[in-house]
């Protein structure tokens, strides 16, 4: 299989830089006594960073589709093995999502790299996604357009990755 | 298609005069004119919020990422059908058990 090389560079270097992930509120008051301010931030910025990877993934596949529908990314196997990966990272959105929701008061260390685990998978997905791209869309111009939008659901993943544990 | 991302501006575009409500786990949950301020806050990520209010925001945002996600998942499953492969299954959302580990995570089944 063909792989994008120039996109999985970008990947890589992303998660070497993104090292730390500053949170979205500052200051958190009226806390309960058994959760931290840090607790609620890393809570908060998992919400924050899943949203940005759904808006990235949602983005990118009704890219694909279009390029589909336009002739530039044919029906074939490369086009079912992106359809796969964009299901399978909204599978695991749906699933880190419904995680969250059930764990705002006990975002610890083990809730949080279940998270991660599920980023982590979303990552593995990006990987078959941007494989099946690099394979299937014909137009090059087109497809650097997609490995745009792949670079921030990357950024938003490796944001994810980054939470303190 | 609108993101929760887009709902929060909007909602940060209105300058109070009405009765805000936003829905956590499926029921509307009014606000006071004066949480139209924090949710900027949150929004903005600039300034401090109360606890209770960041849940209920992000309990919200957290919806509208799961319906955004189904809804995706929907158009995906109904292209691959359209292509004689097999759809991916929905994961559980509401009203059933914790997700479990990593291990147990969903495994889509194995197309040809």
């Amino acid at each position: 299989m063909k792989v994008n090389r120039g996109l999985l560079a970008v990947f890589l270097a992303y998660t070497v830089v993104m090292g730390g992930c500053a949170p979205r509120v500052k200051t958190v008051t009226d806390l309960p006594t058994n959760i931290t301010e840090r607790q609620a931030q890393d809570w908060d910025a998992a919400v924050a960073n899943l949203h940005k990877i759904a808006a990235a993934s949602h983005a990118i596949g009704e890219g694909i589709v279009t390029l589909n529908k336009d002739g530039l990314f044919p029906d074939g196997p490369a086009y079912v093995k992106a359809l796969q990966a964009l299901g399978k990272i909204d599978q695991f959105q749906i699933t880190a999502a419904t995680l969250l929701q059930k764990s705002p008061n006990t975002f610890d260390a083990g809730t949080k790299a279940r998270v991660q685990g599920y980023v982590q998978q979303i990552s593995a997905a990006i990987l078959e996604l941007n494989n099946a791209g690099a394979t299937g869309i014909k137009n090059p111009g087109k497809l650097q357009e997609v490995n745009n939008l792949v670079l921030q659901l990357t950024a938003s993943v490796n944001l994810v990755l980054a939470l303190t544990q | 298609m609108a993101t929760s991302g887009n709902v929060l501006s909007t909602l940060t575009g209105i300058n109070g005069g009405i009765t805000l409500a936003i829905e956590v786990a499926g029921q509307l949950v009014p606000l006071v004119k004066g949480a139209i301020m924090e949710i900027r806050q949150i929004a903005t990520g600039s300034e401090t919020v109360t606890y209770e209010l960041l849940v209920q925001t992000d309990q919200a945002e957290l919806g509208k990422i799961i319906q955004l996600s189904t809804d995706d998942l929907a158009t995906w499953n109904a292209e691959l059908v359209r292509q004689g492969a097999a759809p991916l299954p929905v994961p559980p959302v509401t009203g059933g058990p914790d997700p479990g580990p990593i291990t147990q995570s969903p495994e889509p089944p194995k197309t040809a």
